[in-house]
Parts: structure tokens; C-alpha cells; sequence
């Protein structure tokens, strides 16, 4: 075995900034590529939806019509889900769970940066298709048999195959997460003290890998039909149509607490601290947390009452999706007790709190609306289901996108972002939002389908189509006020105090910016809030229960994006052996022996990562407040 | 719950228990580093999700193992005997994998690595009596493309093979990486987590013969 | 990472023995069970007995096979495994609602 070298921190500091990213394998770098990537893809994703809020907004518009719009639709949806929300809930979970838990750095870090590269490259090859003028079209639920090749084109394939290898990314980071959070704990943190946050994290880490495979079986069978000549959901070979729903909506419904409850999270950590007080409630929130998970397996034929599955099985799904309501509701109170009687302090994360709270109660109670079958014969295919989403994923998952981009900004990048801007960007959105769904209930019910690019005069739907749209462009105006706060916030020295919101939890007792190793030495926690625990005992540290010592660090390395680069190349082999020529097969087939051989090389290779020593550790401390 | 501040570093009371800085003993090796045991639980988690991922296509074979508008019933295709064969050598390859890893924990260098290269021949017989059936039921007119049957069944078993077809590889690798090494805390959660994966694709195995193979003889 | 000055105790010989005694009882266990398995299956075919009543049996014994292996091969039965059972569970649950749940749409719509 070799003996570990010890590097000075010159000669880290050496590598580009290119080259750091490309090859890093720390949370908190791997947090800003997601965070960067995941922003890149949100205005990707708005600016699909405002081409389609701009054809909507007059009937018999031509400004995008047919296939084109098809692909901008299936484009918005999967983006926004698989390509914005995952990977910005991702970006605040890689920043923050390992500072709240006392770790430093997730177990698995090499696996941390290949889960971040295969998103990067999923989320390219869902794109390529753009450029050889078959995106996907098919909806960003692929439902058969229109996603096979003879309806759909090769499009669809560009979905699958993408999906895949994101979703392989999101598996792996799943059990990434719930390994660290179960065996990195800092001494003291038992499962009853962590911040709900990292509870959310866990569950949800959890709903991912328990929901992602069904999703990837699916996807498999996708691809074989599509491009080996399967007959899974062809029915002339005795396939079935329906398979590919219910292995599709077994991941989905579980997908949607998956984005859901990391921006619950998100919120428990924001209402305590910008009301100077703890959550009401600690133990009903984690019980709650994991109800939600546990009923959200049972639950996925809501999304299929109108398939003909009979009203036995439809009845008993409707129980189960009425329940989840409970647990979710003992939040919403629970978080509204917290606010009671508090000191409230309304930052620009506050007020995305309370946008949520109205935004996703309004959602959610739509959501029960749906929830009976009778009712959803009505609702299902109409604008009233695009409303409900829109409400409950936006209210909820990007409400607490933005509100922990507040919040945690200080933490990430060392600066602050500008509070009024904050707030301007919040009214923008806020009243933009709903000005472009509420009046989305109402054309459901008045009998607008969805999914159409164009709807007929005279049925009363042309203004509020017009003011949905003007709504959207009110949104649109609150992303750039964001944009302008984020280069404004660069322009700036990254000189923000360390603890700038008076912080609970322990993250927030990391020096700023917070060192390669997170804690110099690691801490001893002693209650819920453990941070301010020891404010109110009036101690200006963490306790530690080690002294200074010299720290194992991974080293970083090219590998994850060398394998997710090559099974790239091995998905578009298989896609352009059927869209193009044969001989593309070749490509698959060595684009899958070049990754067996990266992962060949990873495991022989004896990589044992590089010790910072202590001494300059000592010096950093020394310097700063902090553990 | 105490207001002074400890940071005395030699104990701490944690949960009402002293914890001391001297070293706590595991009862196996590839449990003595930080990185053993996550790798072990890690492992472990896969483990978990991938079997959602079995059940799914096990799921999918079950809706459709009765599609066969074209081709041969399982009735016709299957047969026991040769199955049978397969499946003893798949559980044996598991019970010789199960020994390799009682000898490493002895520190048994040699010993571990005789089980292994057996755990390693017993595979590829495994391997290649199914690419030997697979073969034949090509002939028999039973693919992937011949029916939904097919493609179900080719997803499922061919899914597991392509498990075999890794864990050799796999195996493969370990066995010239660690040729000159010791058994240490570094090297020891390599193969035990070699091995944790080798008896889930037994696990998985029990549950093909028993769902592809012998009810498909029934019927 | 902070947790690597641990040592470990070797197995002594009585550790030893009644380890490798418990894992070729598990080997023997699985053999039989295999063998029942598929006797089963081949006695039902020769004496035309009821299917559903052979599918149920070798179902029966391929989740005991499942069991021995699972905790006796992979430790489960160990101490320092209550994460990987808890898991092991969500699985088994996830497992049975995506299984039947499918099955039962595919087959019977009431």
C-alpha cells in the first residue's frame, strides 16, 4: 500500500478553474455544476413554455403549430422535472446535508460526480435531437403506443436514451445520500436531532431508489421496441399499452414527493429560522415525511382512472391518494404553529415561504378534488389537471428552489444576493404565477383539452388564454430580475459573513468560504438546532471531539466524466444505427467496452486521495470564526 | 443536558456512554475503515433498488408470458433437466463465493483465492449452458423480436446473464488486481462486496427458475 | 475519513467452525429446497395435479430459498445490519405493490 502524500495547499490550488470542475469530486463543487446547470435548463425549460403561452394566447394562432409544438411541450415538461428540479433540489442537498450532519463530504464522492456527469450528458442527448429535427414528442409521460419509432419518429428514442442515463445519475445519487446520512453522522446527531431537512433528504433518497426502477425497466423495454424490434407495447406481437403506464406512473407518483419533499424540507429549515423559533412539531414532521413516502407507492393509478381499469381498482387507489392529504396537511400546520407567536423576519426566503404556503394548499386541495374518480372523468385531459401541477410543483418545488437560492446563497457562494431584488423578483413571479394558472381551473372546467396547440373562437376560452399568457411573461420578468441579482451578487468580493441569518442548524458554523474539508475538526452535537443550542449557552463554537489533524482528502479525477462520455456515445450508437445506417451499432457496442474499460481502470488503479496537513489546517482555523 | 462546554478531547459523553479515542473493535476485517462499511451499506442499498428493478421485469413478464402469437409455447421450449443443471451450478458458484469470503476473514490469502477462481469456473459453466439454451430456442423460433413473450423473456433472463456476464468480468478483475496483494482493510471490502452481489444474482436466479422456468412448464 | 483506527479480531477456531456450519447447511438447504421445487413441478405434470396449487408451493419455497440465502449468505442475521434489513423490507414491499398491483390490472379489471 502506498503511503498517502501530503499536498500543500499551493500546489492544490494549482488546476484551472476548468479543469477543477471537470475533474472535482467535492459535494460543494459538484453542488455549483448541478446549481449552473440546473438554472441553464430552467430557462431552457421557461422559454419552451413561453413559446407555448405565446401560441396559446390567440385561437387558430400559427406562431408554433403540429409536431414543433409537440416538441416544445414534451420538451417543457421533461425538462423542467428531470433537468431543473432534480438537479436544484441536488445542488442544495450536495451544499448543505453534508455541513448540517457534521460530515466531510458524502460517502461515495467519486459516485457523487459521475451521478452529475451523467445528468450533463442525459440532458444533451435529450437535446440532440433538436438538431437532427426529431426531438421528443411524444409527451414527457411517452405513453404507447404513440412513443414507439412509427408514430413518434426516432425523437422519443432521444428521450429514453437520455432519461437513462440521467436517471442512472439520480439513482446512484440516491443511495449516495442515504448512506452518508446514515454513516457520516458527527458523534451526538442521532436520527431524532437532524435538521428536517436532511430528514427530507433521506426520504427522498429513498423514494429514488425505490422509484427510478420501474422507470428504467420501462425505459429498457422503450428502447428495445423502439429500436430492436421488441414487442413489449406492440400489440400486433401480443404486447400490452398499458405496461408501459403503470411502470411509468409507479415512478411517477413517487417522483413528484421526490421533488416535493426536499422543498418541505427546504421550508422547515427557512420558517424556523426567519421566525426565531424551532418547528413546531419535530417528531409529527419526520412521521409525516415518511407516511407521505410510504402511501406514495400506493397510490399510482390516480394518474389512469380513465384507462378502464374498472372501479374496484379505481376505488381503491382514490382511498389511498385521499390519505396522503393527512400528512401533508399536519405540515402545512405544523409549519404555521412555528410561525405563530414568532419573531418573523421577512427576507427575501421568507417571502417564498409564504408564497408557498397559500401557492401549495390551493394545489394540493385540487389535488383532492381529483382524487375521486367520478370527478377526475371531468378533469383528466383538461387544463384543470395543467392548473393542479402547475400549483403543487411550482408552489412547492420552485418556490423552495428560490427561496433556498436566498437563503443558501451566503453558504454557496460567500456573497449575499440583494434583498430588495429578492423581493421584486418574488412579486414578479408570484402574481405572474397566478395570473397564468388560476384562470388554468377554469378553463379546464369550461372544456379546454390539454396538450392541443390551438383551440377554436367563440368558446369563451380566447381571454383567458390572453391573460394566462400575460401571466407567464410576468414570470419570465421575475427570472431576469433573478438573473440581474445573481451577476450583480458576483460582481461583488465573496466577503459575506459566515452566519448572516443568525442560523439553528449547523451548517451555518462553517467558516466562510466553507474550507475543502467542511469541519477542521468535527463537532459534537447535542440537540435538535444544534447550533443554536449552543448560541442560547452562550458559546461563540461548535464543541469538537477531536483535536487538529492532518485530513484524508479523495482525490479528484477525470474518470466520471470520461464514462459518462462514453456511454454517451454507446446511447447514440443505438439511436443512429436506426435513424441513420447500420453501422452505427458499432458505435453502441464501443461506446459500452470503452465504459466497461474506465470502470476497469478505476478499479485497478490504487487512487488513496491525499492528506491536508495539519498544520496549515491549524493556520486556516486561526484565521477565522468557526469550528 | 449539560450547559458547560466540554471540548475536553479525551472523553465525551455521548448518549450517556464514554466514548474514548482508543480503537474500537469490529469483529471483521472489511469493517475496520470508514470506507469499508459504506461501501458495505452502499452495496447493500444497490442491492435494494436493483431488485425493484428485477421486479419490474419480472412484473412484465408475468403480464405477458401468455402473448405468443408466433413462435414456441414455454411448454415446448423449456427443458428441465438442462435448467436444473444450470441452476445447481449457479447455487454452487454462491456456496463457493460464501467460503472465499470465511477465509478472508481468516486472513487466508490463498485459500480465498482458490474459492474464488472456483466461484469463477462455475459461473462461466453457467454462462455458457445459457447462451448453449438460448441458442437453441433462437433455432426453435423463440427470440427477442418473436413476440411479446420473447421480448419479455429475453429481458428478464437475458438481464440476469448480462449479471453473470459483469460479475465475471468483475471477478476477473479483482483476481489480477489483488495476485500479489494481501488481504488488509484496504482490499477486503472489494471482495466482500463482490461477493454480496454474486448471491444476489443467485437470489435473483432462484426466483427465474422458479417463475420463467418451472411455472412456464405448468402452464 | 475519521472512523479508520479500528482493529479487528480474527475468527478463532470455534467461530470458525460454527460459521462454516451454518453456511453449508444454508447450501444443503437451498439444494433440497431447489430439488423439491422442481420435483414438484414435475410431479404435477405427470399426475395432472392442480396448477395453481404447484405454482403456490414452489413460490412458497422459493421465498424461503430467498431467505436462507439472504440471511445466512449475505449476513443479514449479523450484527450491524439493521440499515441493509430495513432496506432489504422497503424492497420486498415495493416489490409485492409493483408485482401485484400489475398482475392483477392485467389480468382482472372489475
Amino acid at each position: 500500500m502506498a503511503t498517502v502524500a501530503v499536498r500543500a495547499e499551493s500546489e492544490r490550488k494549482k488546476k484551472s478553474m476548468l479543469w477543477d470542475y471537470l475533474t472535482t469530486v467535492d459535494h460543494k463543487k459538484i453542488a455549483h455544476l448541478y446549481f449552473w446547470t440546473g438554472l441553464f435548463y430552467f430557462l431552457v425549460g421557461g422559454l419552451e413554455a413561453l413559446l407555448m403561452r405565446t401560441q396559446l394566447a390567440f385561437p387558430l394562432n400559427t406562431f408554433l403549430t403540429g409536431k414543433a409544438y409537440n416538441e416544445v411541450l414534451t420538451m417543457h415538461g421533461t425538462t423542467m422535472i428531470f433537468l431543473v428540479a432534480m438537479p436544484l433540489l441536488f445542488a442544495f442537498m450536495n451544499a448543505v446535508v453534508p455541513l448540517m450532519i457534521g460530515a466531510r463530504d458524502l460517502a461515495f464522492p467519486y459516485v457523487n460526480a459521475l451521478s452529475y456527469w451523467l445528468y450533463f450528458f442525459g440532458a444533451l442527448i435529450m437535446h440532440i435531437g433538436f438538431l437532427t429535427g426529431d426531438a421528443p414528442q411524444g409527451g414527457w409521460t411517452g405513453y404507447m403506443p404513440l412513443a414507439l419509432s412509427e408514430y413518434s419518429g426516432f425523437g422519443m428514442s432521444y428521450y429514453a436514451m437520455g432519461l437513462q442515463l440521467s436517471g442512472l445519475g439520480t439513482l446512484l445519487t440516491g443511495i449516495n445520500f442515504v448512506a452518508t446520512i446514515v454513516n457520516l453522522r458527527a458523534p451526538g446527531m442521532t436520527y431524532m436531532r437532524m435538521p428536517l431537512f436532511v430528514w427530507t433528504s433521506l426520504v427522498a433518497s429513498i423514494l429514488i431508489m425505490f422509484a427510478f426502477p420501474p422507470l428504467t425497466a420501462g425505459l429498457f423495454l422503450m428502447i428495445y421496441d423502439q429500436l430492436f424490434g421488441g414487442q413489449v407495447f406492440n400489440v400486433t406481437g401480443g404486447g400490452n399499452v398499458i405496461l408501459w403506464q403503470h411502470l411509468f406512473w409507479i415512478f411517477g407518483h413517487p417522483e413528484v414527493y421526490i421533488v416535493a419533499l426536499p422543498a418541505f424540507g427546504i421550508f422547515s429549515e427557512v420558517i424556523p429560522t426567519f421566525s426565531k423559533k424551532r418547528l413546531f412539531g419535530y417528531s409529527a414532521m419526520v412521521i409525516a415525511t415518511a407516511l407521505i413516502a410510504f402511501f406514495g407507492f400506493m397510490v399510482w393509478v390516480h394518474h389512469m382512472f380513465t384507462v378502464g381499469l374498472g372501479p374496484l381498482a379505481n376505488g381503491i387507489f382514490a382511498a389511498a391518494t385521499v390519505i396522503i392529504a393527512v400528512p401533508t396537511g399536519i405540515k402545512i400546520f405544523n409549519w404555521l404553529a412555528t410561525m405563530w407567536g414568532g419573531r418573523l423576519h421577512f427576507s427575501a426566503a421568507m417571502y417564498w415561504a409564504l408564497g408557498f404556503i397559500a401557492t401549495f394548499v390551493m394545489g394540493g386541495v385540487t389535488g383532492v378534488m381529483m382524487a375521486l374518480p367520478p370527478a377526475d372523468y371531468q378533469y383528466q385531459d383538461t387544463y384543470f389537471i395543467v392548473a393542479h401541477f402547475h400549483y403543487t410543483l411550482i408552489g412547492a418545488t420552485v418556490f423552495a428552489i428560490f427561496s433556498a437560492t436566498y437563503y443558501w446563497w451566503p453558504k454557496m457562494f460567500g456573497r449575499l444576493l440583494n434583498e430588495t431584488l429578492g423581493k421584486i423578483h418574488f412579486w414578479f413571479f408570484f402574481i405572474g404565477f397566478h395570473m397564468t394558472f388560476f384562470i388554468q381551473h377554469l378553463l379546464g372546467l369550461w372544456g379546454m383539452q390539454r396538450r392541443i396547440f390551438t383551440y377554436l373562437p367563440g368558446q369563451g376560452f380566447e381571454l383567458p388564454n390572453l391573460i394566462s399568457t400575460m401571466g407567464a411573461y410576468m414570470m419570465g420578468i421575475g427570472v431576469i430580475v433573478l438573473g440581474i441579482n445573481i451577476v450583480l451578487s458576483f460582481r461583488k468580493k465573496p466577503d459575506a459573513s459566515p452566519d448572516p441569518w443568525d442560523g439553528r442548524t449547523l451548517e451555518w458554523a462553517t467558516k466562510a468560504p466553507v474550507p475543502e474539508y467542511n469541519f477542521a475538526r468535527l463537532p459534537l452535537i447535542r440537540g435538535i438546532d444544534a447550533l443554536w443550542l449552543e448560541k442560547m449557552a452562550g458559546h461563540k463554537e461548535m464543541p469538537v471531539i477531536e483535536d487538529y489533524h492532518d485530513i484524508h482528502m479523495p482525490n479528484s479525477t477525470i474518470l466520471p466524466f470520461m464514462m459518462s462520455l462514453t456511454l454517451a456515445i454507446a446511447a447514440l450508437g443505438f439511436i443512429w444505427k436506426e435513424e441513420f445506417n447500420h453501422s452505427f451499432l458499432y458505435m453502441g457496442i464501443g461506446g459500452i467496452v470503452l465504459t466497461l474499460l474506465v470502470m476497469f481502470f478505476r478499479s485497478v488503479i490504487d487512487d488513496e486521495g491525499y492528506h491536508i496537513h495539519k498544520e496549515e489546517i491549524k493556520r486556516e482555523e486561526m484565521k477565522g470564526v468557526g469550528v | 443536558m449539560a450547559t458547560t462546554h466540554p471540548n475536553v478531547l479525551s472523553e465525551i459523553d455521548v448518549h450517556g456512554q464514554k466514548r474514548s479515542m482508543e480503537a474500537v473493535t469490529e469483529s471483521t476485517i472489511e469493517l475496520v475503515t470508514q470506507e469499508g462499511k459504506n461501501k458495505q451499506l452502499g452495496f447493500w442499498l444497490f442491492i435494494a433498488a436493483e431488485s425493484v428493478l428485477f421486479a419490474s421485469f419480472f412484473a412484465v413478464y408475468l403480464a405477458l408470458r401468455h402473448s405468443i402469437p408466433n413462435g414456441p409455447k414455454p411448454q415446448e421450449l423449456f427443458e428441465l433437466p438442462l435448467v436444473f443443471a444450470a441452476t445447481a451450478i449457479l447455487l454452487t458458484s454462491s456456496f463457493t463465493s460464501v467460503m472465499a469470503v470465511m477465509n478472508m476473514r481468516q486472513l487466508k490469502s490463498g485459500a480465498m483465492k482458490g474459492w474464488l477462481v472456483l466461484t469463477w469456473l462455475l459461473g462461466f459453466s453457467f454462462l455458457v449452458l445459457e447462451i448453449y439454451e438460448f441458442n437453441h430456442y433462437v433455432h426453435m423460433g423463440h427470440t427477442f423480436t418473436s413476440s411479446a413473450f420473447g421480448t419479455a423473456f429475453y429481458s428478464l433472463v437475458g438481464f440476469h446473464g448480462a449479471h453473470v456476464v459483469f460479475g465475471l468480468l468483475w471477478l476477473m478483475a479483482l483476481l489480477i488486481r489483488n495476485a500479489r496483494r494481501e488481504i488488509t482493510p484496504y482490499t477486503a471490502p472489494k471482495v466482500y462486496t463482490f461477493s454480496l452481489y454474486w448471491h444476489f444474482v443467485d437470489l435473483v436466479w432462484v426466483f427465474i427458475f422458479t417463475i420463467v422456468y418451472l411455472m412456464g412448464k405448468v402452464g | 475519513m475519521s472512523g479508520d483506527t479500528r482493529t479487528f479480531k480474527r475468527p478463532d477456531r470455534h467461530e470458525i467452525q460454527s460459521e462454516r456450519k451454518i453456511q453449508t447447511i444454508a447450501f444443503a438447504v437451498s439444494i433440497i429446497l431447489t430439488i423439491l421445487a422442481f420435483g414438484a413441478v414435475v410431479y404435477a405434470l405427470e399426475q395432472g395435479v392442480s396448477q395453481s396449487f404447484a405454482i403456490s408451493f414452489i413460490i412458497g419455497l422459493a421465498i424461503v430459498q430467498v431467505a436462507f440465502q439472504a440471511y445466512i449468505w449475505m449476513h443479514l442475521k449479523d450484527k450491524g445490519h439493521g440499515v441493509p434489513q430495513l432496506f432489504f423490507y422497503i424492497a420486498v414491499y415495493v416489490t409485492a405493490m409493483t408485482v401485484i398491483g400489475l398482475m392483477l390490472m392485467s389480468w382482472w379489471t372489475a
